[in-house]
């Protein structure tokens, strides 16, 4: 998950996969998310699977490469709901937040409508949130590099 | 996905998946009496509605399912993945529970895991949609659960079932258990029970 | 034979609220929130998430406040809490070698590729009380943040220089599309797999884990340990979604990751090489990370010819008593009523010791006879 790989490319959202945005959405603080909800005309929509909780199960490698084996679960939030246009949301969400799921999969329907009919209101909050993200991650490896270890060889003693 | 998807599942998820859940412990802990057990709100079709239910109570994603080759079709796999995680196999053996959309075809059982001497508890439990669980040729049961024996007729069984649910009552502790429904309500039949054909 | 006693029900109920009052401490004080615990008792959160084998900052705040503190009640809480809820599936596995770093270093290279970055760490303090924290800190005027300003990539890969030729150190290959091992599923069988041992050593008992790893640095057992890389940071959890079938990034999740490798000679046919051992654990917890990786590679010691000897290398002595959750269930159960079992022991030993006083009985008279 390094800052720059994985993150929803800030320029072209429209041909980034829907994986991708899910992933955002399940990663972003869901005050971001939240903040761009209340800037866009919410859609109707009915639940198909209102949110609810359950976990995974998370696993590891041996040494990081190895063999898989089994660390232990994580809370999930999870959801399902359909637009009135037809589109359906998923969410899967790691934690225990109903409004973070919920929100996650209204914005993957409408992303989808979105795409479908090419106008650019939603994605252009995607992207947004996609920006800030980046920024937290790139902080953290900021605060990180300060702590960086720079060594200085001491050499005692006289060899000659 | 697509629209099957969308059918729902149980109105109170929890209260009426713990009520099935009872209504088959009950209908097992007292093998021939006919049990009602809740309704989901909707059923992917040919899955009946008892089915339905059954599977939304017992399956997850760590009870390998086998359809026969009616209930086999997206639109009950893709219902059954969404509401419970379900995992289907094609190979009976790999099954924990084993769906039927009739009886024509249950004849086989030993297809099914039948468990072993040192986990006779990790045999597959056969559900089986009936047209009627009453109405058809009587048979006497006994065994466990029965304080006597009891009477039973459901419709739609094939010829010669009952002599071969004897042969798998006879290899108790291992065999497999069964559960016959019709739209409503279901008949317990655990490996324990023994028949009589009058 | 077990009798159950029935009775106290009032007195159980009395004692439920005498807990709930001394939970709530002086009422004079302002009562701690969950948030609160969650964001400043992060190492106790982080050890109820990963022995209760949860990840759930928030719920292991809450555990932590149910059980006044008590960091073995609060894994007993959150384990029990997992039990209720449904499992949706497994992960992919973690890919620790894209994480966020917020710590990394190694003990073998200094000039390990990317760097050593110290992070957050109690190791250079100097373990003096900070009596500024008796009181309420003034907000600080924030973190120190690199200068520049130009951000580069951390590309910080495993391995490096001769540690990363595949005949000098132990090559972990992945091994997938076989069935892996789940304790929540499965009870552990000897003799265990590494899956198995890795699942119980991460959910095992930090203090019991530590001492053995111990135990194996003062010879009992030595596995000549060297620490190839730490790293603490954020990684993404990546999961394929039942109904969509494809995978999907479901969150992140903060864990501390340790790779050790150990000098092994034991075998005639292979040359000497290092072997590795591993600890992967949720949150900030370099003890015991370090303690589950030197542990994980004594018990690998049938792989590599070595003799079992000494109690780390014993993996059912390990594995059977490193779940904090089953010790505390056997140990606690000694303050259950046990009346029955000691009435029956009580008359055993009345009747030993009557058999005695006979024996000494028959030993003095015999004795008298000779005298007289």
């Amino acid at each position: 998950m390094s800052a720059e790989i994985k993150a929803f490319p800030s320029d072209d959202v429209n041909s980034s996969s829907r994986a991708r945005w899910m992933t955002l959405l399940a990663e972003a603080p869901v005050a971001d998310i939240e903040h761009h909800w209340q800037t866009l005309p919410h859609p109707s929509f009915k639940w198909i699977r209102r949110p609810e909780f359950g976990s995974a199960m998370v696993r590891g490698r041996a040494s990081g490469t190895g063999a898989q084996f089994n660390l232990g679960d994580v809370t999930i939030t999870r959801c399902t709901l359909q637009l009135i246009t037809g589109e359906i949301g998923v969410s899967y969400v790691m934690g225990r937040d109903k409004r973070h799921a919920a929100l996650a999969a209204l914005f993957d329907a409408m992303l989808q409508h979105e795409k479908a009919t090419s106008e650019g209101v939603v994605g252009k909050c995607v992207r947004a949130i996609a920006e800030q993200e980046l920024r937290r991650r790139q902080n953290i490896a900021r605060e990180t590099k300060t702590t960086k270890v720079d060594f200085t060889m001491l050499t005692r003693g006289d060899d000659q | 996905m697509n629209d099957s998807i969308i059918a729902s599942q149980f109105r109170e998820p929890v209260h009426d998946s713990q009520a099935t859940f009872r209504a088959l412990l009950s209908a097992t802990s007292r093998p021939g009496t006919i049990i009602d057990i809740p309704s989901p709100t909707t059923s992917p079709a040919p899955l009946g509605s008892a089915l339905t239910a059954i599977a939304l109570s017992l399956l997850d994603d760590t009870t390998p399912l086998w359809l026969d080759a009616a209930l086999n079709t997206d639109s009950v796999t893709n219902y059954l993945r969404f509401h419970s995680g379900v995992r289907t196999v094609s190979d009976p053996r790999e099954a924990m529970f084993g769906f039927f959309s009739c009886a024509d075809t249950l004849i086989d059982f030993d297809r099914f895991n039948r468990g072993d001497s040192f986990y006779p508890d990790r045999s597959a439990t056969l559900v089986v949609q009936l047209p009627s669980l009453t109405g058809g040729r009587p048979v006497s049961l006994s065994g466990p659960g029965i304080e006597t024996e009891t009477s039973v007729a459901p419709a739609g069984l094939p010829e010669g079932f009952w002599t071969h649910w004897n042969e798998n009552a006879a290899s108790y502790p291992v065999g497999i258990d069964l559960v016959l429904a019709d739209q409503r309500s279901v008949l317990g039949l655990p490996r324990t029970t023994k028949a009589s054909i009058s | 034979m077990i009798t159950s006693i029935k009775g106290g029900e009032k007195a159980i109920d009395a004692s439920h609220r005498l807990l709930a009052k001394r939970r709530r401490g002086n009422p004079a004080i302002a009562e701690l929130s969950v948030d609160q615990i969650r964001e400043q008792l992060t190492l106790a959160v982080d050890r109820v998430m990963n022995e209760g084998s949860l990840h759930d900052p928030t719920l292991a705040a809450l555990a932590i406040k149910q059980a006044e503190g008590d960091l073995i009640e609060a894994i007993y809480l959150l384990r029990a809490y997992r039990t209720t809820i449904p499992r949706f599936g497994y992960t992919k596995p973690l890919e620790t070698s894209e994480m966020i770093v917020r710590r990394r270093i190694s003990t073998t290279h200094k000039d390990i590729p990317g760097g050593q970055f110290l992070g957050p760490t109690y190791d250079y303090t100097h373990r003096l009380l900070d009596f500024s924290l008796l009181e309420e800190a003034e907000d600080e005027d924030g973190l120190p943040v690199s200068t520049d300003d130009t951000f580069e990539e951390m590309n910080l890969c495993y391995g490096a220089g001769f540690l990363s030729r595949t005949d000098v150190v132990e090559a972990e290959l992945p091994s997938d599309g076989i069935a892996v091992a789940d304790l929540t599923r499965e009870p552990m069988k000897f003799p265990s797999k590494r899956d198995q041992r890795l699942q119980n050593l991460t959910r095992g008992d930090e203090g019991f884990l530590m001492a053995l790893c111990y135990s194996t640095m003062r010879g009992y057992g030595r596995n000549h340990p060297y620490v190839a890389e730490m790293r603490h940071g954020d990684v993404s959890v990546v999961m394929e979604i039942p109904e969509l079938q494809f995978e999907v990034g479901i969150g992140t999740v903060r864990v501390t990751e340790c790779r050790t490798i150990h000098m092994t000679v034991n075998k005639p046919d292979t040359p000497a090489h290092y072997t590795r051992g591993y600890g992967l654990l949720f949150g900030h917890c370099e003890r015991k990370a370090l303690s589950v990786a030197i542990v994980d590679r004594a018990l690998r010691g049938p792989e590599f010819g070595e003799e079992r000897r000494h109690p780390s290398q014993d993996e059912e002595f390990v594995l059977s008593h490193s779940d904090s959750v089953a010790a505390s269930g056997l140990v606690q159960h000694l303050k259950l009523p046990h009346y029955v079992d000691f009435q029956g022991e009580l008359q055993l030993l009345r009747q030993l010791r009557d058999e005695y006083e006979k024996r000494a009985g028959q030993a003095d008279s015999a004795e008298n006879e000779n005298a007289g």
